[in-house]
């Protein structure tokens, strides 16, 4: 597979280089003659590039634990714990009753998902179709947008009420598994691995406006530093008034972990600081920049988003580190009284033939499902060719417990960087706090 | 003793069966109506039932809601974890009444949650009327809630409350470990009693269950809980309906009884009132019945007394018009119709008797012991032989002839034999008138078989030879012509020297010929033809050519074997 991902790869290089075909130095961003530079960029390939044409489709990828022994640990029974012999004399319990039968209703499957717009539509209508395939089931889904999905599942969780099905991200999965809340679908199925199946895959992209660029004469250098990035933010400010979107938080910390060879968690537990420090300096300098932003907004020329989200005439650039990300998510729930009619739904969900008109590209690049049926349109092409010449399947360990609470302590403290605190503070007292966080939270096995 | 069905009882019994069908189908619609509003009443109160639990619904599933704030809130996850995890006992404290004031907020939320409590390690955090539950059924409920994984428990005590009990487990990093043991009272009673607000309601029982636990029970006794199967039942003596099902959010089944008195004192009253107008329509229908009867058997009978005195021969009820223009006044008519005619027909036939009667008298009076005049006239007969005198010996001869045949049974004779009598009669007023009279007899042969009156030619010729020799002495010549015609036989009687009155025919219908011996022979004759041919036969007189003539015609009939009659 790496052959061939290579042989993919030089072709997206070679689209990459045609944004990038004047780029004079590493360093340097030249302002080109712009009729010029559309016609070598702006030109698209026609519109419709079958895969056969450009590469084989990619390997499917089980987001899979890594060899952790996970071992649910037993909660010590409560008798011992809360004095529940209590001085109480009253009445006892009435006893049990033959209730009503209830009505067979088949079997109802609850879903909780946080996916939103088109994509939310497409699996509707995919629920729709499988109730339709399979009139004893009844699917019952509960969307909630992401910011609240997580709290609404571990209030689910506190209630003895999660769901057959969660859709699950690479900071939970490690944490859940672990607390057995939710299922090795190899239990159920011998053809299926680890805590979960994903509809397809993604990677991290920084998307720019292609044509804005061309038409401020702005070449992309080959390496991109954050100089040149801020050179081009600063044309693009004095020219247009755009902002320059930057990627602050746990996704640079992240990136400068593995820039140090270092794993982020694991430092923070052994007291490392030194990329800490430099992360915070480099907040502390984005924020002195008066068209830099950490968050998203409508007058920028660049976003950071996924592969899925490319567009006809989306400027592409990979920006470090290029993790596999799994789109659309699911996991088994260990609460789920219906398991096996659970798994059936998913793995209909990740590779029935008869969704790929549906779904196409829209949760990624399909795990489980072959290309070869359709033809891809333009934008679908990009995704397909970035995603083979960029995605990087290589093992990158899963975030411990208390990774998302340590996500909302750096930004935290990278507000208060931009507020005035010495990056060197920020960084003692959010790794006094972040470690405390991953003590507590039972993370690491290094603890 | 037969009990006899008349006209009347046949037509009451055939009504009153009718009608008695109708309400018997009247009051099995009004069964089968009676029925399907049953159903209907109890699909309805059905809904109605489930409507109401739906308040009670409400109190349980909104104890549910409380209880996920406890599980879920931040408050209490972090004051109970921070209880759990050991905090300094001046701060325990104070994060206990914390605690319990916000317990105390939250009773308000609904008036039938009569006590929250927090089962903690660090002791019972509670506000409200208190518990009442033994030791080990906290521990039992405890155990059942540690089971459910934070889900709610209900369980159902001896008190009349139904508890709700909840493991609280610390959420932060999905820890899951228990911070304490959730306890809300609901006052099961006390919802019970607000579902029976209303009057209708006012008699039914409930009994509510979770999971297989019984929550709550107004069944007096767990033997009379009804099956699930059950749709009805006599609770305490009274039919209740029975109705199981699920409350939608809460989740509890449910058995109510619902008293069917409530619900079918008016109804029952209506079936009675709709029974008793029935009734009261059939006996009406009854009198009705009698008087149509009685109505229309009235006509009747004014007929069957009219055919009464008519079979009676009273006269007096014929011709009596009933009123009305229907089947009876046209039976009426035509009985009417019919008794006339009767009437002229017996009248007509007692007229014929009668003249039979008078004709056979005057024959009878003619015919005085015949036998003895025949034995003279014989004695006579063979003296003048002895003396022979041959002059007497042939008259009295012929005289018997004519006795003979006079006193002989037959009705009718041949014209052969006829005419032989005639001879006979003609050569005794031959040696009465000498050469006065002249006979000559113009007859068909084929007509001499021809069957007539006995004495029907006879007494015509006597008349000729009365009103011509006897009565002017002139000479007279007698024709009797006999001849067949198609299928009559017309016979004719000419005379010479008399001529008859031009109205004798009616003279003759009228019976003024009948003063002299002669016209009654003449009217005899008439009359006999009209007895044994019809109306249509009889004598017809006519004057021609200087003549005399008196005929008349008979049907053709004739003697087979050629008897000449005796």
């Amino acid at each position: 597979m790496a052959g061939k991902k290579g042989i993919c790869r030089r072709k997206i290089y070679a689209l990459i280089a045609i944004v990038c075909v004047f780029a004079v130095s590493c360093s340097t961003v030249s302002v080109e003659n712009t009729e010029v530079r559309k016609t070598d960029i702006a030109s698209p390939m026609p519109p419709a590039i079958t895969v056969e044409e450009q590469l084989e489709l990619p390997s499917p990828v089980i987001v899979d634990i890594p060899e952790v022994v996970i071992e649910h640990e037993e909660k010590e029974e409560m008798d011992d714990e809360i004095p529940f012999s209590l001085p109480f004399s009253g009445s006892e319990l009435l006893g049990t009753i033959d209730a009503p039968a209830r009505d067979d209703e088949g079997v109802i499957i609850h879903i909780s998902l946080w996916e939103t717009g088109e994509r939310r539509e497409k699996l509707e209508e995919a629920f729709r179709l499988y109730e339709s395939l399979h009139p004893d089931v009844d699917i019952v889904t509960e969307f909630v947008d992401y910011p609240g999905y997580w709290g609404n599942i571990s209030a689910d969780i506190g209630a003895g009420r999660l769901a057959d099905i969660i859709e699950m991200d690479r900071e939970h999965i490690r944490q859940y598994s672990e607390k057995a809340l939710i299922r090795d679908l190899s239990d159920y199925n011998p053809f299926l691995s680890g805590y979960g199946i994903a509809l397809g895959f993604s990677a991290p992209v920084m998307l720019y406006d292609k044509a804005l660029l061309a038409d401020a004469g702005i070449v992309l250098p080959d390496e991109f530093t954050l100089e040149a990035f801020e050179e081009i933010g600063s044309v693009l400010y004095e020219k247009y008034g755009l902002m320059t979107e930057t990627s602050a938080g746990i996704g640079l910390l992240e990136s400068l972990a593995l820039w140090y060879g270092d794993d982020i968690y694991e430092s923070i537990l052994s007291g490392d600081t030194g990329y800490l420090t430099l992360y915070f300096s480099l907040i502390d300098h984005i924020s002195s920049i008066p068209f830099f932003t950490s968050v998203q907004r409508e007058d920028t020329w660049n976003r950071f988003a996924s592969s899925v989200d490319i567009k006809e005439d989306d400027g592409i650039l990979q920006l470090g580190h290029c993790t596999v990300e799994p789109e659309a998510f699911f996991s088994l729930t260990a609460a789920s009284e219906c398991p096996e009619e659970a798994i059936a739904l998913i793995s209909w969900l990740a590779a029935s033939p008869d969704l790929l008109p549906l779904f196409r590209l829209s949760f990624g690049i399909p795990a489980f499902r072959s290309l070869d049926s359709i033809s891809l349109d333009w934008s679908e092409s990009k995704q397909l060719l970035y995603f083979e010449a960029v995605a990087d399947d290589s093992a990158i360990p899963l975030p411990p417990a208390g990774n998302t609470e340590i996500a909302l302590l750096l930004s935290e403290y990278s507000a208060k960087v931009s507020s005035g605190m010495p990056a060197e503070e920020a960084s003692f007292l959010f790794l006094e706090e972040a470690r405390d966080i991953l003590i507590r939270a039972g993370g690491s096995a290094a603890v | 003793m037969k009990f006899p069905m008349t006209l009347e009882r046949k037509l009451t019994l055939i009504l009153f069966s009718f009608f008695l069908s109708v309400l018997c189908v009247m009051v099995l619609l009004l069964a089968r109506l009676q029925n399907e509003y049953e159903e209907r009443v109890y699909v309805i109160s059905g809904d109605n039932t489930a409507y109401l639990l739906s308040s009670s619904d409400s109190v349980f599933s909104g104890a549910q809601l409380l209880s996920d704030i406890f599980v879920a809130d931040g408050f209490y996850q972090q004051s109970l974890s921070a209880l759990k995890d050991g905090e300094r006992e001046e701060n325990a404290e104070m994060l206990k009444a914390d605690i319990v004031s916000h317990i105390s907020a939250m009773l308000d939320t609904s008036p039938f949650i009569i006590d929250i409590a927090l089962m903690t390690q660090k002791g019972i955090l509670r506000a409200g009327a208190g518990f009442s539950l033994s030791s080990e059924a906290v521990d039992e409920a405890s155990a059942l809630a540690r089971a459910a994984n934070g889900a709610s428990v209900w369980v159902g005590s001896e008190d009349e409350s139904i508890y709700l009990a909840r493991s609280i487990r610390r959420l932060e990093f999905l820890s899951l470990d228990e911070l304490a043991v959730l306890f809300i009272r609901l006052d099961a009673r006390a919802v019970a009693q607000a579902l029976r607000g209303e009057e209708e309601n006012a008699g039914l029982r409930l009994l509510f269950s979770s999971d297989g636990r019984l929550l709550y029970s107004e069944f007096p006794d767990r033997n009379e809980i009804p099956s699930l199967d059950e749709t009805s039942s006599s609770i305490d003596g009274e039919e209740c309906f029975i109705y199981h099902g699920t409350l939608p959010s809460s989740g509890f089944a449910y058995t109510v009884a619902l008293p069917v008195e409530s619900l079918y004192s008016d109804i029952y009253e209506l079936v009675f009132a709709a029974f008793l107008l029935l009734m009261a329509m059939f006996a009406a229908f009854l009198l009705i019945l009698h008087h149509i009867v009685k109505r229309m058997l009235l006509r009747l009978g004014a007929l069957r007394r009219k055919m009464d005195a008519f079979a009676s021969g009273s006269s007096s009820e014929s011709i009596v018009t009933l009123p009305g223009n229907d089947e009876i006044a046209q039976l009426n008519d035509r009985f009417d119709s019919m008794a006339k005619g009767y009437k002229e027909v017996v009248e007509d036939n007692y007229r014929r008797e009668i003249m039979l009667k008078d004709s056979a008298i005057k024959m009878l009076t003619q015919q005085i012991n015949p036998h003895f005049l025949y034995n003279v006239l014989d004695s006579i007969y063979w003296m003048s032989q002895k003396y022979e005198a041959d002059d007497i010996a042939s008259m009295s001869y012929d005289l018997a002839s004519l006795f003979r045949a006079a006193v002989s049974s037959e009705d009718l004779v041949t014209v052969r034999k006829e005419l032989e009598m005639l001879e006979s009669f003609l050569r005794i007023q031959r040696s009465r008138f000498a050469d006065q009279i002249s006979y000559t007899a113009n007859t068909d042969e084929c007509a001499l078989d021809a069957l007539i009156p006995k004495f029907s030619l006879q007494p015509l010729v006597e008349n000729a030879v009365k009103h011509s020799v006897e009565e002017s002495g002139t000479k007279t010549e007698i024709t009797v012509t006999c001849s067949k015609e198609d299928d009559v036989v017309l016979l004719e009687v000419a005379n010479t020297g008399s001529a008859f009155p031009p109205d004798m025919d009616i003279r003759l219908k009228e019976g003024k010929a009948s003063k002299s011996t002669e016209r009654i022979g003449l009217q005899n004759i008439d009359e006999r033809l009209h007895l044994l041919f019809g109306e249509e036969f009889g004598l017809i007189f006519r004057n021609e050519d200087g003549k005399a003539i008196v005929s008349f015609i008979v049907p053709w009939r004739y003697d087979a074997e050629g008897n000449t009659g005796r």
